[in-house]
Parts: C-alpha cells; structure tokens; sequence
C-alpha cells in the first residue's frame, strides 16, 4: 500500500494508517532530529511532535511533494525550535558518541590499512577529537547541511526541501564544510601526519 | 596538505558526521505517538471549545460597550423651546465617550444619576502650578444713547412703460 493510500485512510479516521506511515518513516525522521538536537532524547521527542503535527495537518498536504519530503520538512522546524531553547546542545551531541569508557569512536581507525600502532591509534583519537570539535564549531547552517548528507539518510533534494535551501546551495554547503574543517585542522598540524605512514 | 591527507579528512569527516547522526528510534516509539495522537483527537475537540467561548465572550464586551447607556450624557443637547416647557428630556443623539460631558437639560423631571469624573492622577498634574488669584475686571455697561430714528422712506410712484412698436424698430 502507497503513502498516498494511508494517508487517505488516516483522513478519514483509521488511526493505524496513520501508525503503517510513523513505521515507514519514523528513522528518517528521528535521524533529521538527531543531526538537529544531537540529543537521543531530544531527537525523539522532536520526532514524536512531528509526527503529531502531521496527523493534525494531514488535511494540509497536497501532494505536491512525496510525503516524506513532507513530514522531514516538519520534523527538521520542529527539531530547530527545539534546539533553540536547548542551551548544551553541542555538548549533548557529542557525549553519546564519545562518552562512556573514553574509547574513541572508529572515526579513523578504519583509515588504517595495515595494522594500526599505539601510536597511529592515539593519533587518530586525536584526530577524531579535533574533527568533532570543528564540526561543533561550524556555523549552523554548514554543520546541519554536512550532518544531514553525511547520515545517508537523504537526498540533496529531501535536505533542500528540510533546511529551505536550493539543491545547488546545500552541495555547497557540504563543500564548504569539509573546506573550512579541513583548513582549521591544517592550522592544528594535522595536515602532515599521513606522512608518517 | 597533500592529496593523501585531504582523502584521509574527507573519510574521517564522513565517519564523523555519520556517526554523530547514527541511530534508531526505540521500539516503542510508535506506540507513544499513537498514544500522543489518541490523546490529542479529544483535546482538538475540547480546546475547540475554549476559543468559541473567548471569541463568544468578546463579542458580547464589544456590544455592551457599543451600545447607548441609559446614563449617557450628550455633548450637544438640543433643546427646543417646546421641550422645556413640556419637560421634557433632551439627549443628544451623537453623544460620544470624550471625557468631557456637559449636564443634560432636565426639566421638571427626577435629577440623573451622572458618572463620577475622572480625575488624572498622573505625576504631571500633580507638578501644576497652583491657579492665579486675579480679581475679576468690572467692565462698566454701555450708555445707551438716543436711538437713531429714521424716517419712513416715500412710496415711489409706479413707472409707466409704453410697450414697443415692433414694426417701427424694424431696418
């Protein structure tokens, strides 16, 4: 059954139409807000208000665009309001992924080819650590722009139709994301330590 | 920054964020947004209920405030002499909710029950210089003097007009 089916039965009532569309899409959705809130927590309250304010607009949507496109564009406002009442957002973003044992993430590891040494891996902590903090440190728009294409999760299209961006302007706004992180961790002297493999 | 070094970026750039963006919503996830859609299918109906009444009620203030008080004082009376000596009542009909109002011409009937004035409690009447004591000017009353008589003017006697040959004014 299409997305256009349940969302006819949904309008007119079936409440569990309604639950076949939350199951199709709800890891779509709950990833845009994780990229937003970077807060599981938060990700999925956001992605339960979303979905709950689809249910009350579903008479709204024209079919204009493809449904989800429709429902990521609500969870990605509903994740932004959100996030601007949340104080601690980057410092919640990044402790799911590196807290807990202080065991960096594989971020690099998997770069290694070869056998990594003490040496390689706590350098490539190091690197890990100083990439999460640019990511933090970029300006908003290039850093939901980066976290969103980066999760797999969408197109170019789905992410313009999120942000309100043309498709052209979010290709460059990962561009410009990689740039600017790749300069800031130049200047850390990160840039010639693969040399040393 | 050789090439190898910008590739090992990107990748580890990619890992990053993919990470960062890693996960999956919990098991019960749609159960609580069923739950939180059951839930909110009753309230839509029982908050409709609140602005029909706030909008109910605002619509009632807004007719009693436009509406004309039996107490209104009018601006501009119009009396007539016929309704003095009847008695009766006159009320302007443009009365207006301008502060200043002027008593109603009541005659032979009940004194009306007038609105307290409104006085301005604000810090700048308070600093208002107190009113001057100045004797009222006298002004003494004109003479009359002789009046001016005229004598009646004199009938003129009526112009006689010959009517026109119209042939003999003729080229």
């Amino acid at each position: 059954m299409t997305d256009e089916h349940l969302i006819a039965r949904a309008r007119q009532g079936d409440t569990a139409a309604f639950g076949e569309l939350v199951d199709r899409h709800r890891s779509a959705v709950y990833r845009a807000a994780l990229a937003a809130l970077g807060s599981h927590a938060d990700a999925e309250d956001a992605a339960q208000d979303a979905f709950l304010l689809a249910y009350r607009r579903l008479d709204s949507f024209r079919g204009a665009a493809a449904f989800k496109t429709w429902l990521l564009a609500i969870a990605w406002r509903q994740a932004i309001n959100r996030r601007r009442g949340l104080a601690r957002i980057w410092r919640r973003l990044v402790e799911p992924a590196w807290s807990g044992g202080a065991e960096a993430p594989d971020v690099v590891s998997t770069i290694a080819d070869g056998g990594p040494t003490p040496e390689t891996i706590a350098s490539d902590r190091e690197l890990g650590r100083a990439i999460l903090a640019e990511i933090r440190s970029l300006p908003a728009k290039l850093r939901d722009t980066l976290l969103l294409a980066q999760s797999g999760a969408y197109s170019y299209e789905e992410i313009g139709a999120m942000v309100g961006a043309p498709v052209g302007t979010i290709k460059w706004r990962v561009s410009e994301a990689r740039r600017v992180i790749k300069q800031r961790l130049a200047v850390r002297g990160h840039g010639g330590r693969t040399d040393e493999r | 920054m050789n090439d190898s070094a910008l590739d090992r970026f990107d990748r580890a750039i990619d890992d990053a964020a993919r990470q960062l963006t890693a996960g999956d919503p919990p098991p019960h996830f749609r159960a609580a947004v069923m739950a939180r859609v059951g839930k909110r299918s009753g309230a839509d109906r029982r908050w409709l209920i609140v602005p029909l009444a706030a909008a109910a009620a605002l619509a009632g203030l807004f007719v009693i405030e436009r509406a004309p008080r039996s107490d209104e004082i009018p601006m501009r009376p119009v009396v007539r002499h016929g309704d003095i000596a009847l008695g009766r009542t006159v009320d302007a009909p443009f009365a207006t909710s301008t502060a200043v109002k002027t008593p109603a011409t009541t005659v032979g009937t009940a004194p009306r029950r007038l609105r307290p004035a409104v006085i301005d409690p604000s810090p700048v009447t308070a600093m208002a210089p107190a009113p001057l004591a100045v004797a009222p000017l006298v002004v003494d009353d004109l003479e009359s003097g002789p009046s001016t008589r005229l004598d009646p003017l004199q009938p003129i006697a009526p112009l006689a007009i010959a009517p026109l040959d119209p042939e003999g004014d003729q080229p």
